[in-house]
């Protein structure tokens, strides 16, 4: 996967809950006209995954993968939205549960005395604190924009002042420009 | 058609694509009109730019100086060609300056009415921000969050 440069790609939406091999009239007259391309099947891939902005991961499992003369991709299949945050927190429960379990079987019943516990719970907690929060609360340079503006696209958006400080920056102030990155 | 004789001289314009600036005009529109509704039209900021854009647009269009010369703009009046001379002219002075100043907006023509299929009319972003900033000041679109 690493290795591939991907140049393009047509992305299909599949309606929700749609099977995969079940396809809308648009995706085959879609497929038809990208298939004539020339473009070879890739075999053997079972995962294409886009990563975002703050660790947003679309999946596609399963995919049917195209490759043009040109090097560029097509892919077919449902995207998934994924949270890697999520994944990571997952993961890290996972992996303390294993070792507790592991230790348990190794040392019988000699940590149930309290200190042992009370560490365990804290390394839970501190597991479960550190994976989300890592986005928002940066410090943020507001000098140049209205503090004002700023309040009336959290509010209209729901997103954290960080976020809306930087939309604000990069619509250089413009509000309905900044408000429409934000919710579309 | 492979990828390697695409021409792009002959090459028709993909629809969906065309259709995408109406898109964006409609969200820029649904969300122009949220936050009017969430917000008196008078304390909103529209750009960077508000007041230089105002004393800009009142040089060239002394009409605007009064709430009734912007609570109700025509259509045919915009797009004469006497018109369109003068706000090109007036476009320049900021086409460096606000993002997208010339992307299809869509205007009301009458402030005291909400978007409809009539009164809405195809305008640049620079017309309309001039327009609706100037409606905002004089507090002609107030009403909108006084509905809610």
């Amino acid at each position: 996967m690493a290795s591939e440069k991907i140049e393009e790609i047509v992305e299909e939406q599949i309606p929700d809950g749609a099977e995969v091999h079940v396809l809308s009239k648009n995706e085959k007259k879609a497929r038809q006209m990208i298939l004539k391309l020339g473009l070879k099947q890739v075999k053997g891939i079972t995962r294409v995954t886009f990563r975002k902005k703050g660790n947003f991961i679309l999946a596609i499992d399963n995919p049917e993968v195209y490759r043009s003369v040109a090097g560029s991709y097509v892919v077919f299949g449902e995207a998934k939205v994924e949270d890697l945050n999520k994944r990571y927190a997952e993961a890290a429960a996972a992996q303390e549960a294993a070792q507790q379990a592991a230790a348990a079987v190794k040392e019988g019943d000699a940590p149930k005395d309290p200190e042992s516990i009370t560490a365990d719970l804290q390394a839970a907690s501190l597991a479960d604190k550190s994976a989300p929060a890592e986005d928002d609360d940066e410090e943020v340079d507001e000098t140049g924009l209205d503090s004002g503006d700023i309040e009336i696209i959290v509010e209209q958006t729901n997103v954290s002042r960080a976020k809306a400080v930087k939309a604000l920056k990069e619509h250089n102030g413009d509000m309905v420009n900044a408000i429409m990155s934000l919710t579309s | 058609m492979s990828l390697n004789t695409f021409d792009a001289e002959t090459a028709d314009n993909l629809e969906d694509i065309e259709k995408q600036f109406a898109v964006k005009a409609v969200q820029q529109m649904e969300t122009y009109w949220n936050l009017l509704q969430s917000i008196p039209g008078s304390k909103l900021k529209l750009t960077k730019y508000d007041d230089e854009i105002i004393e800009e647009v009142l040089k060239d269009f002394p009409e605007f100086a009064s709430p009734e010369g912007v609570a109700k703009v025509s259509e045919d009046d915009m797009k004469s060609a006497g018109g369109k001379a003068r706000w090109r002219n007036f476009l320049k002075k900021f086409e460096d300056k606000v993002q997208d100043y010339n992307f299809g907006t869509l205007l009301r023509s009458d402030a005291s009415k909400e978007y409809d299929q009539h009164g809405t009319i195809f305008v640049v972003r620079l017309q309309f921000y001039a327009i609706e900033i100037l409606r905002n000041r004089y507090g002609l679109n107030d009403w909108v969050c006084q509905k809610k």
